[in-house]
């Protein structure tokens, strides 16, 4: 019997109707597929095992059943642990190529020593077509002063589930930087949760997607100031396309005691589809005054004067809104290294390509 | 004794006195606490309503039933509607002259300064005192104009009957949530305004509550409907004295906007802060009319509020402004909803949210564009004020856009007062508690510049109260 998931839990719920306060999904009793992901990249100063390290992880929040349901049953489990004082600025690549009817669960520790400095990156693909369901957790402890970005990206079949989540404890003066790319999926479900417990730590979350098809996208993402000046900023872009839709929760949470924190959320969605749909939630928590939260969102269409500008240059609407999906896709490919670039041209030219303008 | 404490002690004394004086329960009618059918058929039979009234009743009392208390917002699980009075009146006729108005109940409404505002700028008075008007009247010139208000329950049985029965809850439909419900099943009391097409009434009709009662609900329906091309200006105020037990508010409010009419609609709520305060407000709006609604927050112990507007006509507009200040042993959950229905509709929401002594504000929005919403615009803006580091807000906007041409904006901050302004007043002679006044009251200035002008100087004394009973 399928397991009945309620994932993305907003933290603090709202109206029901609006069907924001979470995401209920399927999900198989026994997701426990093997893959061996191909390892990239530069490795130097890292040890890496295939056994969990942060078992005593604590999991606090909305989402400890998503945690739980992983953890019970992931089939691919690692422990990257990067050295004191290690400093490795090329990324280290996970790469899982997945099978029609996969069902792979992953969990990964990726411990930062103090001092320390890593870029890692775990990509998930499958064929364009492929069925399947993968989901995956990311526990990251970032000790003193270190640094981690850390990119997902994600472009499994058109028929797959994907959920992708972080969860990272950042200490005194660390920052940890995570990048979600939920590409592909039918269901594509991405969250992440950070934790600034120390003095000026700091945490960036970025989300970029491109709704296409009859995608459904649900991202939520949570930021929690505990520590004394902290920083953080959630930011999700993307754009929408034909029948997708998607669902965005981003929350800044300022714990008491927290003085002299700040964060930033912004949201910025451009729909290119009559039929598109769109919901965004941008919560702001707030229990201690010393403290500065932003956030904005803004949602519409193309500008009538950036497309007036460019069809006064011989440019007509679709080919305006090509010129817009092509800049979202450029951007994609400039993050990533050369290979993983690749897999986004291969994505653009067998999923995108389909899409109307 | 230091100067600041010498404040301290008059503002407790003058806060107490505005509003939080009681009057003994005399020639008083009430029934039972708690909610039975047998209670709400004696409700509508004290009334003399028509059956369709009974039937909405016992629907929605069926309805209220059923349904669940919300599982999200301010907890009111204190609440027991076992210990509500649903209908407490004073054995007195609803009046036209303030002489006519038992001496205490007039004492009341005299000390909340109403007769004076209605001989000085109202074209207009209703006031309820728990759950029965007790005194209406409109000038002539304005009745002349063909402008009915009235108490609902008293044209329910005149001319305007089935122009109620046509709107009576079709806004706010008891199915809507559980107070909803109970208003539908135990509603009494409340406003009936029509202004015909084309008519301007310049000057403010307004309608006042005050429950007295320890204990009781009050359950006002307050119903108006803006014919096409008029214009109206309605205010609401309520205020009640502190009880050590739980009194509920569940009124609604229904507005129709016709075409190219104007409807703004001030509320300054001053419940006790033993209140819960579940209130409904809606608004519907036509063709290129606009609704504007003004609304402050003071009081209270708990408030759910969030007025909507439903934009349904092309080219209808909606202005939200609105303050809270959530003080000691207050959760206040207000905000508004949005509904663009129809293309080239625009909305504005400006909010400033401000907490102290351990209060708790929520900001809750919805901005919802439908497909039918073409060209819309929607910009939402709110700002909350932290005055200290006991007290909480929570800011939680919600948009759903399922239509592509639109375009939907949303800003947010929150913050405390800001240090350097503060040293910098200061460094001009003025003390540290007149500054933080200073900047809070400029932080509230665009809102209340919109209220009456004698709500937004009772918004800017309320304000100082506060600020002065924070320091020292």
């Amino acid at each position: 019997m399928d397991t009945i998931l309620n994932g993305n839990n907003i933290p603090v719920l709202t109206w029901n109707h609006f069907n924001v306060n979470y995401k209920q999904i399927q999900l198989y009793n026994r997701p426990d597929d093997k893959n061996n992901p191909v390892i990239t990249g530069d490795s130097t100063g890292m040890h890496i095992k295939n056994k969990t390290s942060l078992d005593n992880f604590l999991i606090s929040g909305n989402d400890a059943k998503t945690a739980s349901y992983i953890i019970a049953n992931a089939s691919i489990t690692k422990t990257i642990t990067v050295n004191k004082d290690n400093s490795v600025e090329t990324p280290l690549i996970f790469d899982m190529t997945l099978k029609d009817n996969d069902k792979l669960t992953a969990l990964f520790d990726i411990i930062l020593e103090e001092n320390s400095h890593a870029n890692i990156i775990v990509s998930i693909s499958s064929s364009a077509n492929a069925a399947g369901q993968y989901t995956d957790l990311i526990r990251i402890h970032a000790k003193k002063n270190s640094s981690l970005t850390f990119t997902c990206l994600q472009l499994l079949g058109e028929n797959f589930l994907a959920f992708n989540n972080a969860i990272a404890y950042v200490e005194n003066d660390a920052k940890v930087t995570i990048h979600h790319m939920p590409l592909g999926g039918k269901t594509a479900l991405a969250s992440a949760l950070t934790d600034l417990h120390g003095y000026k730590a700091a945490s960036e979350i970025y989300a970029d997607y491109i709704g296409h098809s009859r995608q459904d996208i649900d991202l939520n993402y949570v930021t929690r100031h505990y520590g004394k000046k902290g920083l953080s900023e959630i930011k999700m872009t993307g754009l929408l396309l034909n029948d997708s839709k998607k669902t965005a929760r981003g929350t800044l949470d300022f714990h008491h005691g927290c003085k002299g924190s700040s964060g930033n959320e912004s949201e910025n969605v451009l729909l290119l589809s009559k039929t598109a749909k769109n919901k965004s939630v941008p919560l702001m928590l707030c229990d201690e005054d010393d403290v500065v939260g932003n956030h904005g969102a803004a949602i519409g269409a193309l500008d009538e004067e950036h497309l007036f500008y460019l069809q006064s240059r011989g440019i007509d609407e679709t080919s305006a809104r090509q010129i817009f999906l092509d800049s979202a896709i450029a951007r994609l490919k400039n993050l990533l290294p050369q290979n993983l670039a690749a897999k986004i041209d291969t994505y653009d030219k067998e999923v995108l390509c389909n899409e109307s303008l | 004794m230091s100067d600041t404490t010498k404040k301290k002690t008059m503002v407790a004394d003058v806060d107490r006195n505005l509003y939080d004086f009681k009057k003994a329960e005399k020639d008083v009618e009430k029934l039972a606490s708690g909610l039975t059918e047998d209670i709400v058929r004696q409700i509508s039979a004290k009334k003399h309503e028509p059956n369709w009234m009974l039937e909405h009743r016992l629907k929605s009392l069926k309805i209220y039933n059923e349904l669940k208390v919300p599982n999200w917002g301010p907890d009111i699980t204190d609440l027991d509607i076992d210990n509500i009075v649903t209908y407490v009146r004073s054995k007195t006729k609803m009046a036209a002259k303030w002489d006519e108005v038992p001496a205490d109940i007039k004492d009341t409404f005299e000390r909340l300064g109403i007769p004076e505002a209605e001989r000085t700028s109202l074209a207009g008075v209703g006031a309820q005192y728990d759950s029965e008007l007790v005194y209406h009247n409109i000038q002539d010139s304005v009745a002349k104009k063909g402008v009915i208000y009235s108490g609902i329950e008293e044209a329910l049985a005149g001319p305007y009957a089935e122009m109620i029965k046509q709107h009576f809850m079709k806004l706010v439909p008891p199915s809507d949530h559980k107070f909803a419900a109970l208003h539908g099943a135990v509603w009494s009391g409340g406003s009936f305004v029509y202004v015909p097409p084309y008519t301007t009434v310049d000057i403010p009709l307004q309608s006042y509550f005050r429950l007295n009662s320890p204990g009781a609900g009050q359950f006002e329906h307050t119903l108006i409907i803006v014919d096409k091309g008029a214009y109206l200006h309605f205010i609401e105020g309520c205020s009640a004295p502190k009880y050590n037990v739980a009194n509920l508010h569940a009124g609604c409010v229904e507005l129709f906007v016709g075409e190219n009419a104007h409807l703004r609609y001030s509320t300054i709520e001053n419940w006790s802060k033993n209140m819960y305060n579940l209130n409904t407000k809606r608004a519907k709006v036509e063709r290129n009319g606009s609704m504007e609604w003004i609304s402050g927050s003071f009081g209270s112990h708990v408030s759910y509020l969030y007025p909507m507007t439903i934009l349904n006509g092309e080219y209808s507009k909606s202005e939200f402004t609105g303050i809270t200040f959530a003080g000691e042993g207050q959760n206040l959950d207000t905000g508004t909803k949005i509904l663009h229905n129809a293309p080239h509709t625009s909305s504005v929401v400006n909010t400033k949210s401000l907490s102290k002594s351990g209060g708790i504000g929520t900001f809750r929005s919805a901005v919802t564009m439908t497909e039918k919403a073409h060209k819309s615009k929607s910009s939402v803006s709110c700002q909350s004020l932290m005055l200290d580091d006991k007290s909480r807000s929570d800011t939680i906007p919600l948009m759903d856009v399922r239509c592509d041409d639109v375009n939907v904006g949303h800003e947010a901050s929150i913050g405390r007062i800001d240090d350097e302004a503060v040293f910098y007043l200061m460094s001009r002679g003025i003390n540290e508690n007149e500054a933080k006044t200073l900047i809070v009251n400029g932080f509230a200035n665009p809102i209340s510049k919109e209220l009456p002008l004698e709500y937004a100087v009772e918004m800017n004394n309320l304000i100082r109260l506060e600020m002065e009973g924070g320091i020292g």
